[in-house]
Formats: C-alpha cells, sequence, structure tokens
C-alpha cells in the first residue's frame, strides 16, 4: 500500500499547489495588458511559466522560452536566472530530468553572476528533487547537505527546517529510519519555536510516514493525529485532508477497517474540492481493498449487506481505474488490474481474471521499461557529469566576457548608431548560440533515448536466451531421467545443461563474442535438444574457410531464437529425421550470412495454421527481439544487416546477414 | 594409484564426486577420506597424506584458499572444484592448478586427472605459492605460472613486456630478454591479463601498456616499446587502444 504524505519539497516561492485555473487566466490577461517589453512583463512571464508547471508543462516552457528572450534583450541576469529555472520546473514535470538538470544548471550560473545567493540555494534544491525522482539519493543528500550549511550560516531557521524535512524524507526513501526521524524532530522542534502552525503540521505528517514505512503504526497514528488537531483550527485545507487520509491507511494496516473506512470517506470530498485526483484514485482502491479483505462484522457495523462485498469493491476499483487513466498512470493501473485479477478469481471468473491479469502484465512490462530509461538517464547523467561540469566551467568564462563587453557597449549605445548596429549583430549571435545550444541538448536527449533503447532491447534479449520454457523444459527431462532410473542420462544432460547455462551468462556480458565462441553455445543447445528430443532430429553447423572464427565478432546468440523457433514449431508434429543446417559464409566484402534451414512444417503448412495463434505469439516475439537488435546494430554501425525468410518445399529456411566485424 | 581426499561443504557434491571416481577411475583413483570444513580437511590430510584433494573453494564462511595457507607443507596435488566465481577461478588461472566447474562433467574430469599426473608435488606448492602471494600482493605484483615443455616457470607479470602469437603457439618476452615459448594461444593470455593494463593490439601482439615508449600515429599506428620493438596497431583497435592509453 502506498503511504500518502505531503511533499515538502518546497521552493521559497512556496507554490506547490496547484495553481487554479482562474488565476492562470488573470495571469494570461495581465501579459496581454502589457505588451511593453519591461519588467513588469518578465515578472508576469515568470508567473505563467512557473504556474504551468504542474498544469501543462509545454506550455510552461513557452512562457519561459519568451522570458528568457526578452531577460537576454534586457542583460537582466537574475530574470534570465529565473527563466532557465521555471524551465528546469517544467523539463522536470514532464520528466525530462537530463533537460531539467542542464536548465537549473544555467539558472546557477546566472543567479550567482546576480549574486543572489538565496536563488541558488533553490535552484539547488530543484535539482536535488530531481536526483530524487531519479532515485539517487546520495546526491540528492549531499545537496540538502550543503543547503543546510547554508541557511543555517544566514540563520534563516525556516528555511534549515524545510531542508531537514527534505533531508528526512530521503532517508526515509534509502530505509534509514532513526536518521530519518532526527531530523523530521529537528524540523518539528524549529517550526515550533517559529509558531508556524502550517509547516509544523506538515512536519508531523511527514514523521508519521517515516514511522509507518518502519513498520510502527501505533506511533505514526500519534504523529497524524497531531497534525490534524494543529492543521484543523487554522483550516489548513491541504494538510487536513492528508492527515485523514493517513490516519484512515495507518487503520487499515492495523486491521481496524471500520475506522479506516470511516476516515477515508471524509477524506474523499475534501480532495474533490481541491482537485486532487492522485490522492482520490488511491483513497478509492484502498477503500475497493478493505470490502475484499473486511472481516463480517464490518459489514454489520456498517449496515451494509455483505452478500455485496465483491460487487461494492468492484465499484470502487472501477472509479479508482478511471481515475489513474486519467492521470496516465501507470504504476497505478497495473496495481488495480492485479486487484481486479484476484476479484474475479474469488469470484470463480477465470477468464476476465486471466484478461485482468494479462493486462497488469502488460502494463507492468511497460513500467519495467520506464525503470531501465530511468536508470539509463542516470548512468549517462553520471557518465557525462563531469564532462558537462567542465564545458558549463568553460562556457561560464565566455559568458561573463561577454557580459562586460555588453555593459560597455550599453553606455556608448545612445551615442552612436554604429554601436546600435553592432548589438543587434550581438543578439543575432546570442540568439544562434541559444538555438545551437537548444539544439544539442535536445540531440544529448535523443542519445540519451538511444542508449536506454540498446540496454532494453539487450535485456529483452538476454531474457528470450534464457527462455523460461527451455530452462523448465530441461530440469523436466532431467527429472524424467531420474524417474526412469537412469541417472547416467540425467547427468550427461545436467552438465551439459551447467555448461551452457555458463556460457550463456558469460556471453550475454558482451556485445559481441567471437563467432567459434557463439557456434559453441548454439551446439550445445542444439545437443540439450536432440537429446530431450530423443535425436529426432540432427544438425548440422558449416562455417565457409573464409572466415576465421576466433576473430569475427557477432552478437551473443542472435541465431538461437529461429533454431528454437525450427525445434519447437518446424519438428512440432515430425517424430524422426528433423534436421538443422547451420550455414555460415562470407557475403561480398563486409557481410556475413547466417543462414538456418530445417525440413519441418514451414510456414504455410496446414498444421502451421491450426496452430497459428499459440505459434504466433512467441515466433513474433523472438522475431521482434532480433529485428529490433539488429536495428540497434544497424545505427550504431550504420550497416544493413537484415533477417529473410524463405519458405522451401519443406521446412524454412532464415537468413540473418550481419556487418563482417573483425576484432583485429 | 592415486590416494584423494575430497574437501566440499556440500554433501551432495561430494557424494556426486564419490560416485563419478568410484565408477570410472576405481583402478586409478583410491578415496581415502572426505570433509566438511577448513579444519576437518587440515586433520584429514595430517591423518592420510594424501597425493591428491579435490578442494572446494566456499568452504561455509571460509575458502580452500585458507585452508592451503594453514595446512603447513604442501606434499600433495590439487584439483579445485567450484560452481561459479570469478575471482577465485581468476586466481586460480594465474597458477595454473586444475580446476573442476561444478557440476563436473565426466570428461573434464578425465582431463584434470590426467593433467594431475605430470605435476610434482614439488611444483603444485610453487602453484599454491602464487595464489598466496596474487590474494595477499597488489595487482602490480602478481604471479603467473607458466607451464612450458618440461618445467613450471613462475614469473612476475610485471616482467612480461609482450605476447607475440605463433598460429598454437605463444611467445612470451620479458624485461630481462628472455624469451619462453608456450603451448598455449595468445587468446588464453589476452583473457587471463586482460585486467592487469595488458592490450591486444593486433592478431598476433599483446602488449604491456606499461612498457610503451612512443606511439606514432598513422592508419592504426604503431607503438615502440621499451626495448625497441616496433609494432603496427590494427586500425580496428585503434580506437579502443587510445582509449585505453587514455585512462593509465
Amino acid at each position: 500500500m502506498r503511504s500518502f504524505f505531503i511533499l515538502l519539497f518546497l521552493l521559497v516561492f512556496t507554490c506547490t499547489t496547484r495553481a487554479q485555473k482562474s488565476e492562470l487566466d488573470s495571469l494570461k490577461n495581465e501579459l496581454l495588458l502589457h505588451p511593453a517589453e519591461d519588467s513588469v512583463r518578465m515578472k508576469i512571464l515568470y508567473y505563467c511559466s512557473f504556474y504551468y508547471y504542474s498544469e501543462n508543462p509545454e506550455t510552461g516552457l513557452k512562457y519561459a522560452d519568451e522570458l528568457i528572450a526578452l531577460a537576454k534583450k534586457k542583460d537582466d541576469v537574475f530574470y534570465l536566472g529565473k527563466g532557465f529555472f521555471c524551465k528546469g520546473i517544467n523539463y522536470g514535470s514532464a520528466g525530462n530530468y537530463t533537460d531539467a538538470l542542464a536548465a537549473y544548471k544555467n539558472a546557477k550560473l546566472f543567479f550567482e553572476k546576480a549574486n543572489v545567493e538565496k536563488y541558488t540555494a533553490n535552484v539547488n534544491n530543484s535539482m536535488a528533487v530531481v536526483y530524487q525522482s531519479l532515485s539517487d539519493y546520495p546526491r540528492a543528500l549531499e545537496i540538502y547537505y550543503n543547503n543546510l550549511k547554508f541557511f543555517e550560516r544566514l540563520k534563516d531557521s525556516f528555511m534549515v527546517a524545510l531542508t531537514c524535512s527534505n533531508i528526512g524524507l530521503v532517508y526515509k526513501y534509502l530505509g534509514q529510519y532513526p536518521q530519518s526521524t532526527r531530523y523530521h524532530q529537528r524540523s518539528i522542534d524549529i517550526q515550533q519555536k517559529l509558531g508556524n502552525l502550517k509547516e509544523l503540521s506538515d512536519a508531523y505528517n511527514n514523521m508519521g510516514t517515516t514511522y509507518q514505512e518502519a513498520g510502527n503504526i501505533e506511533k505514526s497514528l500519534d504523529y497524524y493525529k497531531q497534525a490534524l488537531s494543529i492543521s484543523e483550527p487554522i483550516n489548513y485545507s491541504r494538510c487536513i485532508a492528508s492527515s485523514i487520509t493517513n490516519i484512515g491507511i495507518a487503520n487499515s494496516l492495523l486491521g481496524n477497517h471500520v475506522l479506516a473506512y470511516q476516515y477515508l470517506q471524509k477524506a474523499l470530498p475534501l480532495y474533490l474540492q481541491n482537485g486532487n485526483m492522485l490522492a482520490r484514485a488511491e483513497i478509492q482502491k484502498i477503500l475497493g481493498e478493505i470490502y475484499l479483505s473486511a472481516e463480517p462484522l464490518f459489514f454489520t457495523e456498517l449496515n451494509k449487506p455483505i452478500s455485496k462485498r465483491y460487487a461494492l469493491a468492484n465499484e470502487y476499483f472501477d472509479s479508482s481505474l478511471y481515475l489513474y487513466k486519467q492521470l496516465n498512470d501507470i504504476a497505478g493501473q497495473a496495481e488495480l488490474w492485479k486487484q481486479f485479477s484476484g476479484l474475479y478469481e474469488t469470484k470463480g471468473n477465470f477468464s476476465k481474471a486471466l484478461s485482468a491479469y494479462k493486462n497488469f502484465a502488460t502494463l507492468k512490462e511497460s513500467l519495467l521499461n520506464d525503470e531501465g530509461k530511468k536508470r539509463v538517464t542516470q548512468l549517462e547523467m553520471n557518465y557525462s557529469f563531469k564532462i558537462k561540469e567542465d564545458s558549463i566551467l568553460a562556457e561560464n568564462d565566455k559568458k561573463s566576457m561577454m557580459a562586460a563587453s555588453e555593459i560597455k557597449r550599453e553606455t556608448t549605445i545612445k551615442k552612436s548608431i554604429v554601436w546600435g548596429s553592432a548589438i543587434v549583430f550581438v543578439a543575432a549571435l546570442m540568439s544562434f548560440i541559444f538555438y545551437k545550444k537548444r539544439r544539442d541538448s535536445k540531440q544529448k536527449q535523443q542519445e540519451a533515448e538511444f542508449k536506454s533503447k540498446v540496454s532494453d532491447t539487450e535485456m529483452k534479449a538476454l531474457r528470450s536466451q534464457m527462455n523460461p520454457h527451455f530452462i523448465f523444459n530441461s530440469l523436466n527431462s532431467i527429472g524424467d531421467y531420474i524417474g526412469k532410473n537412469d541417472p547416467l542420462s540425467a547427468d550427461r544432460y545436467l552438465t551439459k545443461f551447467a555448461k551452457l547455462m555458463r556460457l550463456i551468462l558469460e556471453n550475454a556480458e558482451q556485445k559481441e563474442v567471437p563467432l567459434a565462441d557463439d557456434l559453441k553455445a548454439l551446439e550445445l543447445y542444439m545437443q540439450l535438444e536432440a537429446l530431450r528430443m530423443n535425436h529426432t532430429f540432427t544438425y548440422e553447423i558449416n562455417t565457409d574457410e573464409s572466415i576465421d572464427l576466433e576473430s569475427t565478432m557477432v552478437p551473443p546468440l542472435i541465431l538461437q531464437p529461429f533454431v528454437e523457433n525450427s525445434i519447437w514449431h518446424g519438428f512440432a508434429n515430425k517424430k524422426e529425421d528433423g534436421k538443422i543446417i547451420i550455414n555460415v559464409k562470407r557475403d561480398g566484402t563486409d557481410m556475413i550470412s547466417c543462414t538456418v534451414e530445417d525440413n519441418g512444417v514451414g510456414r504455410k503448412s496446414s498444421a502451421f495454421a491450426k496452430d497459428v495463434s499459440k505459434i504466433k505469439g512467441e515466433k513474433s516475439l523472438g522475431v521482434k527481439i532480433t529485428q529490433s537488435r539488429i536495428d540497434i546494430l544497424n545505427k550504431i554501425k550504420n550497416s544493413k544487416a537484415a533477417v529473410e525468410f524463405f519458405d522451401l518445399s519443406q521446412g524454412l529456411r532464415v537468413e540473418v546477414k550481419l556487418p563482417l566485424a573483425l576484432n583485429f | 594409484m592415486i590416494t584423494a581426499i575430497i574437501i566440499d561443504d556440500e554433501q551432495h557434491c561430494i557424494d556426486r564426486l564419490t560416485k563419478m571416481l568410484a565408477r570410472h577411475h576405481a583402478e586409478t583413483v583410491q578415496l581415502l577420506s572426505t570433509a566438511g570444513s577448513v579444519e576437518a580437511g587440515i586433520l584429514a590430510i595430517k591423518e592420510y597424506n594424501p597425493d591428491l584433494i579435490f578442494l572446494d573453494i566456499q568452504i561455509l564462511d571460509r575458502s580452500g584458499f585458507d585452508l592451503l595457507r594453514e595446512c603447513g607443507e604442501i606434499k600433495f596435488r590439487i584439483i579445485f572444484t567450484t560452481a561459479y566465481d570469478r575471482f577465485a577461478i581468476q586466481a586460480i588461472k594465474f597458477s595454473a592448478i586444475g580446476y573442476l566447474l561444478k557440476p563436473i562433467e565426466e570428461d573434464d574430469l578425465v582431463d584434470a586427472l590426467n593433467r594431475i599426473k605430470e605435476i610434482s608435488v614439488e611444483n603444485t606448492s610453487k602453484m599454491a605459492a602464487v595464489i598466496e602471494n596474487n590474494l595477499s600482493q597488489p595487482v602490480k605484483k602478481k604471479k603467473l605460472t607458466i607451464p612450458t615443455g618440461n618445467e613450471l616457470l613462475f614469473i612476475n607479470i610485471d616482467s612480461i613486456i609482450r605476447c607475440h602469437s605463433d598460429v598454437n603457439y605463444t611467445t612470451i618476452y620479458k624485461k630481462d630478454n628472455q624469451k619462453i615459448v608456450v603451448a598455449k594461444t595468445l587468446k588464453e593470455f589476452e583473457e587471463l591479463l586482460a585486467d592487469q593494463d595488458f592490450f591486444r593490439i593486433h592478431n598476433s601482439d599483446l602488449i604491456n601498456l606499461a612498457y610503451i615508449k612512443s606511439y606514432n600515429k598513422g592508419k592504426g599506428g604503431s607503438v615502440v616499446l621499451n626495448d625497441g620493438t616496433q609494432l603496427e596497431v590494427s586500425t580496428r583497435r585503434k580506437e579502443e587502444f587510445l582509449k585505453k592509453m587514455a585512462e593509465l
């Protein structure tokens, strides 16, 4: 169960609540009324961009760009910083972390130049939030600690308290609960002394979540109740809603279903008021879960018919799913489909349960891909961190030189028209530089995405090589031999199987392996399958003499899926005389051609057609993965690798053409 | 007849090997005892004084290397057995002591037993010393056991300037102008020395990067080593070579 709490990743601008539509409209109006390119317009642009980050980051980015352009023109370093800061927030909100960090770094440069240390600290804070989203907690902590020192020096206890809260949250994610409670306590103490009731109630809630995560539900309840008792008299609606929700969740964790139900029901309308869909989705999911698991007494106490248990749960899950869909929250949807699957199963509706589970699996898969993408972005960032920093430093020097010369020009602009045209030239140059920078960052993003695709495909390729089907069938064969009292065959099979696994594990770490090694693995695989199938098929591997098996490199096990298809589908109904021929030869000067040929049923046969639904799924998966590995290969090497199928009079031939890659 | 002891903390591993020995090697190997811990192993060695021990690497919370260190003078031959332990296997490879990967395959066991016959007890103790040295010394001071036609050589890795391939043989060029011809492929040495700042610049040349005097740009370019040899760098290896050089 996800716990719910108030995020205190606040900026000094203290605007975490969603801006109301009306506010945005009035801002837009003001912008129209203020076409003059002055500091007032910059201020409005800033607020527009800032407020849009939660609504529509794309629009927010547009305003930020306009603000940057205007600030450039006015040579206002402070607003340049604010512009980039907004850019960062909007990028971050859109999940584009690489660009967000780049923008924040620019913002920092300008704030430093404008000598507004406090704003620099805020940017640092925002960067830490990004690192946190990327699960890079150590780096986030480092930044928070630096900020803490900075605010301590300024004796700004309010910011010290907020920073302590953030540190407490990070420690909670890291599972270091004693540390987490220590920092939350410090935050509580300060806010108490300052008499900031709003922030104090937030801090109590945060402390509660740490105890909840740590498993001390009773204590977390105390803190939530304290938060509620403080926020209610001052009508601090956001905290009232989360305290009530948290109390509900804690009670449901304790098994107090009636109390949990009552609190959560009370929380729902509060979120309806402030439009927090995520909270509503979350609460309705939990309510559904309560209906599913509650004891009979629960229903008598609430005066609800227990016979309607599933129908009621279903209702809540339905509306929760609807909200998650609106929010585009994949994790939430996946979680719900899992619940649905369990619900249908208990109701005995297995086909519905299965289809719900399929939905869950698909969503989970895409979620894993996203996770991978995130991880790659993080790795990429770590990797280029130093380089980027260096180049930014260099640019900083360049920029400060430019700024100095520009200031000089401004003093003379009134005197001479010649100077004016020079300024125009510089402006053009600057916009060119910015255009180029934007283009570069876009390119970088594409690069990161491409890299993530590479790793993703590699992961999938590995998974398909270690096809669970194959592993379990092998284990099954071994068990079969043992059952038949043939320990010698079992042993022979087992050692070969172990050897193949070892080879696959070793090769999988490599992007490319010597052809000799790969053919060895393929041969082992075929040996195993031949043993398992009682030698109903034989195989042959022919390699052309013009190929040096040791120094020719190929992607590991690229042929395996096709061999697997031959054995599993081609020979599915064949009782004997199956034959697989693998040929590897040179193709022209810079390609090698690998073919897998079988004398099985082929693609068109009736048997194939009959069983098409089953075959299609598996077949297309192996082929799809190989195809995307080959696409990536082509992109990296700028080559023309390809897979082609040829139907034979009996059987199928698959030809894989790869670029000739020599190690030396 | 070879007398042997199996030292392994997992009984099923002992059982399996015992069966394999009884089934196919009853005439050549006589199993005297088995032991399930380092301490029991040391006692068994003292008691039975075997010709050969099958030694697992991970034994409870200790290692087979600990046993070798503590059992006093090594008067037996060794075959290591392990399931999957990169670090340990790498250490064993440096020493050239035989090893078997679990689950053990019959053919591999036959090979290992044949090889044992050619190795003297005296050399085994030197090979074990290589392991001990490599585990305790920093990376640069590692040693390597090299089996040549009639003897074993124990050399410091940092004394190797380069290795040159001659089909199935490899010639090792040392700092002291000594040349050693080994019946191993260059690929084996490349794999062995991959972490030791050796680099294969060409199909037939593996060099110790520490001995590079200069690099001449060209299509692939060429390197001049401290001993004056000039070697060509393959065009395909150039990029990776320069990257590796930059890392040093």
